[in-house]
C-alpha cells in the first residue's frame, strides 16, 4: 500500500533492501527510490546489530571487556583487541615486553589477510562470481588452523591481553606458517588470473563511485578506501606503534588503475596489493621473532587505571580504528567509546548513490567494505 | 513390434515396501532448505560450514535466500529488538513444515550481551526453536551435529496426521 | 611537535581568535587538550579549518560525567563557570560525632571533537562542556560530510540536542524507544514492544542456594 502511494506521488517506487539480504554485508537496510533501474535516493537505515557494547563496558570493568572488543569487528578481532590494550597501557604506563610485540604484530597481519578474504570473496559473490569465494573459504580454513594452534578459537580470539598476548605460539609454528606463507603467494596469483584481470569483472567495477581525494577527507574514509582516492595515509607508516618502524613494507595507493581514480576497482586492487604486503611483513617478523622472552607483562590482579584519558589509534583492515578511554581511578571505565572505519563509510552513500543502477549501487557499497558490527556496535 | 519391458527379477527385488510417513520423511529430512539467517559472527561459521571443508550441500541443504522457498532457519548471531519484530514477519512467511535452529549462546539466551538494553535475551522469546546449539561461536562441527539432531526430530514426525513443523507460534 | 606542544601553540592562537575569556588550557594533562566555551565551538572549529587546514573530522564523543571526579569536573577553575550550577555540599554520616561536608559537582556532559590535519600531520583535540539542564551545542554537519551521523549517535544514546542540525533524529535505537541509554542513571523498562527484556538465569538459583550455604556454613563455625 505505502507503494501505490509513493508512486502517486512523485512516480518512484520504494524498495527495500535489506535488513536481511544476502547482498548486504550484516543486517543493514537501504531504502532506495527508484525510477526503474536507476536509483534516485538512498536512505540507509542501520542499528539492527546495536548490541550495547559501549554501556556494558561501564558494567564488567577493563579486563572484562577484552572479550567484547572481538565482537566490535569480528573479522579482524585481533585490531580490535590490540587497540583496546594499547589504550589501557598508554594510561596505565605498561610497557610491552619485546616478544610480545613481535606475536601482537604476525597475528595482526594474520589477521588483515583474512579479512581482506572476506572482503574481496563477498564482493566477487556479489557480482555474480561465486568460485573465488569458495577457493578463498578454503584459503581462510588454513589460516584459522594457524590461528587456533596459537590461542585457541577460530574467529572471536581474545588472544591480545592487556599487558602482551595470551599464550605462547606452539611447537613448529615457523615451519608451518612459512609453508603456507609460500602457498599463499601462489594463491594470489591464481586470483589475479581468475578476477582481477576478468575483462567483465573490470567492466562491472570501472567508474563506479569514483571518490576524489577532497571527498575522502570531507566524509572522513579511512583504510583502504582513503587510500584508493590517492591519499597516501596509513598509521602503520605515518604514526606507527608497536615495531612497525623497524619493518620495510610499502603503502598501496589507488592510481586509477582502470582509468578512474577512487573507483571500486581501485579500492578493490589496493586490497589485493595489501595482502601482498602483510605477507611480506609476516616473512620478515618469522625471522626477526626473538627465540625468547616473556610474553606478559605483570599487572595487578585488582586492575585499576589513574583518573584521565586515553585515546590510540590501530590500522585495521577497514579503516583506522579509535579507542577513547575515560578513566577515573576504578576498575571500570567511566565511558569506552570506539570509532570505526565503517561508521564514516556508510556516510558516503547518501550522496554519491544517487544516480546509479541498482546493480552498480551493490558494487560500490561492496568496494567500500562496510561491516553491519562497527557500525552498530 | 515394439516389446514391453519387463522387469527381471521378482517382486522382493525391484518392489519396496515403507509407510508413506517414513518415505515422507526421508525425502524431507534429506533436502532441507537453508534460510541463512545470518546476523553477526555465528554468520561467518554458518558460511565456513557452508565451504568446501565442512560442506552442507552434501546434505542436500542449499542455502535460499528468501523465506518463501526454505525449510529451515538457522538463526545465527544477536538479535537486537529492532530486528526482532522483522523475524517474526519472515517467519510467518515461511511455508509449513519449517524448523528454528537457534545457533551460538547470543540466540539461544543473550550470551554475553545479557547485561545490554538492547538486546533481546533469546529468540525463544518470540519463534518456536526445535534445535539449540551452544557456542560463541559453534565450530561448524557442533552446528553440523545440531542438524543432525533436527533429522533425528524429523525422522519421528508424521506429515500426514499435521505432526510435522516446528511449534505454534506464540502470539 | 609533540601532543602538548600542539595544544599550547593551539592555545594561544585560539585566545587571539576568540578571546581569553572563552579558552581554557587544558594541554598539561595526560590528554592534552582545549577547552571552549560551548557557544563558541562552531567558531573554533571554522578557526581549526581555516588556520591548520584541519579538514578531516576523526570522530566527536560525548560521555555524562555523573558521579565522576576528575580535572574536568571541577568547574570553577574554568573562565565561564558561571554556566554551570554551584556544586552542591552534602554532609555526610550526620548521625556521627564528626559531620564531614562532601563537595558534590554539578552534572555535566563532556563533548569531544578530535580534528586532523593532513598538510600539518596534527591531531587537535577540542573540549567542552555542558550543563545537565538541556545541554545544545550547535552542529556542524555542513563543514563535515560525517557529522550528521556522528552528532544522530550522540543526540540517540545521550540526549545532546544539536540546534541547526539539518536532520537529528535517532540512529541506533528503534523510533519509539524512550529514554537516552548511555545516560548513567537510565533504567530499562520491563517490556519493549511485548518483548521481555529480562530473562531468569539458571545460574540464579545456583548462586542463591550458593550464598545460602556459605551463610549456613559461617553460622556454623
Amino acid at each position: 500500500m505505502k507503494a501505490a502511494i509513493n508512486e502517486m506521488d512523485d512516480g518512484l517506487m520504494e524498495l527495500n533492501m535489506g535488513p536481511q539480504h544476502p547482498s548486504t554485508h550484516g543486517v543493514i537496510r537501504l531504502v532506495l527510490k527508484v525510477d526503474g533501474e536507476v536509483v534516485k535516493s538512498v536512505i540507509p537505515d542501520v542499528g539492527y546489530l546495536h548490541r550495547s557494547i559501549e554501556k556494558i563496558a561501564e558494567q564488567v570493568g577493563y579486563i572484562g571487556f577484552m572479550p567484547y572488543t572481538d565482537r566490535v569487528d569480528y573479522l579482524s578481532a585481533m585490531h580490535a583487541n590490540a587497540g583496546y590494550a594499547m589504550a589501557v597501557e598508554k594510561l596505565a604506563g605498561i610497557e610491552v615486553p619485546r616478544r610480545a610485540e613481535f606475536l601482537r604484530v604476525i597475528v595482526q597481519e594474520f589477521n588483515r589477510i583474512i579479512s581482506h578474504f572476506i572482503a574481496i570473496g563477498t564482493f566477487a559473490m556479489d557480482m555474480g562470481a561465486y568460485t573465488p569465494f569458495v577457493y578463498l573459504l578454503r584459503e581462510r580454513e588454513t589460516i584459522n588452523d594457524i590461528l587456533e594452534s596459537i590461542c585457541g578459537a577460530r574467529l572471536t580470539y581474545n588472544y591480545i591481553w592487556i599487558g602482551g598476548v595470551s599464550h605462547d605460539l606452539p611447537a613448529g609454528f615457523k615451519e608451518q606458517a612459512t609453508e603456507y606463507l609460500d602457498h599463499f603467494d601462489k594463491v594470489i596469483g591464481e586470483f589475479n588470473r581468475l578476477l582481477t584481470k576478468n575483462t567483465i569483472f573490470i567492466n562491472r567495477l570501472a567508474g563506479i563511485g569514483v571518490i576524489s581525494e577532497q571527498e575522502a577527507k570531507y566524509y572522513g574514509l579511512a583504510g583502504p578506501n582513503l587510500r584508493a582516492s590517492g591519499i597516501s595515509y596509513d598509521l602503520r607508516r605515518n604514526e606507527p606503534y608497536s615495531i612497525y618502524p623497524e619493518l620495510d613494507f610499502d603503502i598501496p595507493v589507488g592510481q586509477g588503475w582502470s582509468g578512474h581514480k577512487g573507483d571500486s576497482f581501485d579500492r578493490f586492487y589496493c586490497r589485493i596489493l595489501e595482502m601482498e604486503q602483510s605477507s611480506r611483513i609476516l616473512r620478515q617478523t618469522l625471522k626477526m621473532l626473538p627465540s625468547d622472552g616473556e610474553i606478559r607483562a605483570k599487572i595487578p590482579k585488582v586492575f585499576k587505571l589513574q583518573a584521565g584519558e586515553s585515546v590510540s589509534r590501530i590500522e585495521s583492515s577497514r579503516g583506522s580504528m579509535m579507542y577513547y578511554i575515560l578513566a577515573d581511578g576504578t576498575i571500570r571505565p567511566v565511558r569506552v567509546k570506539i570509532r570505526t572505519g565503517s561508521f564514516n563509510a556508510m556516510t558516503v552513500l547518501e550522496k554519491k548513490g544517487t544516480g546509479m543502477m541498482i546493480s552498480d549501487l551493490i558494487s560500490f557499497f561492496a568496494s567500500l567494505d562496510i561491516d553491519a558490527p562497527e557500525i552498530d556496535r | 513390434m515394439q516389446k514391453d519391458v519387463v522387469l527381471s527379477g521378482g517382486f522382493d527385488e525391484n518392489v519396496i515396501l515403507a509407510r508413506v510417513d517414513d518415505v515422507l520423511n526421508w525425502a524431507r529430512e534429506n533436502s532441507l532448505f537453508l534460510y541463512t539467517f545470518g546476523l553477526a559472527c555465528c554468520a561467518i561459521e554458518l558460511m565456513q560450514t557452508g565451504g568446501p571443508r565442512t560442506d552442507l550441500e552434501r546434505f542436500g541443504m542449499a542455502p535460499r535466500a528468501t523465506p518463501r522457498q526454505a525449510d529451515l532457519m538457522i538463526v545465527a548471531g544477536t538479535l537486537t529488538y529492532k530486528m526482532a519484530e522483522r523475524i517474526k514477519i519472515l517467519y510467518e512467511q515461511m511455508a509449513e513444515p519449517r524448523y528454528v535452529i537457534s545457533m551460538g549462546s547470543c540466540s539461544n539466551c543473550g550470551g554475553l550481551f545479557s547485561g545490554g538494553y538492547s538486546v533481546l535475551k533469546g529468540v525463544d522469546q518470540i519463534l518456536p526453536v526445535d534445535v539449540y546449539v551452544p557456542g560463541c561461536p559453534p565450530r561448524p562441527e557442533a552446528l553440523v551435529d545440531g542438524i543432525f539432531q533436527l533429522r533425528k526430530k524429523i525422522k519421528s514426525e508424521s506429515l500426514l496426521n499435521n505432526n510435522a513443523g516446528g511449534g505454534s507460534l506464540k502470539a | 611537535m609533540t601532543s602538548e606542544e600542539i595544544h599550547v601553540t593551539l592555545y594561544r592562537d585560539l585566545c587571539d581568535a576568540l578571546g581569553a575569556d572563552n579558552v581554557f588550557d587544558r594541554s598539561s594533562e595526560i590528554l592534552p587538550s582545549v577547552e571552549i566555551h560551548p557557544e563558541f565551538i562552531r567558531q573554533a572549529i571554522t578557526f581549526l579549518k581555516v588556520s591548520r587546514a584541519a579538514d578531516y573530522l576523526d570522530s566527536i564523543q560525548a560521555a555524562d560525567l555523573l558521579g565522576y571526579t576528575g580535572p574536568v569536573s571541577d568547574r570553577s577553575i574554568v573562565p565561564w563557570a558561571s554556566m554551570y550550577p554551584e556544586p552542591h555540599i552534602k554532609i555526610k554520616d550526620e548521625a556521627a560525632s564528626e559531620s564531614t561536608e562532601e563537595k558534590i559537582m554539578p552534572r555535566i556532559f563532556l563533548m569531544q571533537y578530535q580534528l586532523f590535519s593532513f598538510d600539518n600531520n596534527e591531531h587537535y583535540i577540542l573540549k567542552s562542556m555542558l550543563p545537565f539542564e538541556n545541554p545544545a551545542v550547535d552542529s556542524i554537519d555542513d563543514m563535515f560530510g560525517n557529522a550528521n551521523w556522528l552528532e544522530r549517535e550522540i543526540w540517540d544514546l545521550l540526549g545532546i540536542n544539536f540546534m541547526n542540525s539539518r536532520d537529528l533524529r535517532r540512529l541506533l535505537l528503534p523510533e519509539n524507544w524512550k529514554g537516552h541509554p548511555l545516560r548513567r542513571d537510565y533504567v530499562q523498562e520491563d517490556t519493549y514492544a511485548g518483548m521481555s527484556t529480562s530473562r531468569p538465569s539458571p545460574l540464579d538459583e545456583i548462586t542463591e542456594a550458593a550464598v545460602e550455604n556459605v551463610k549456613k556454613w559461617t553460622d556454623e563455625l
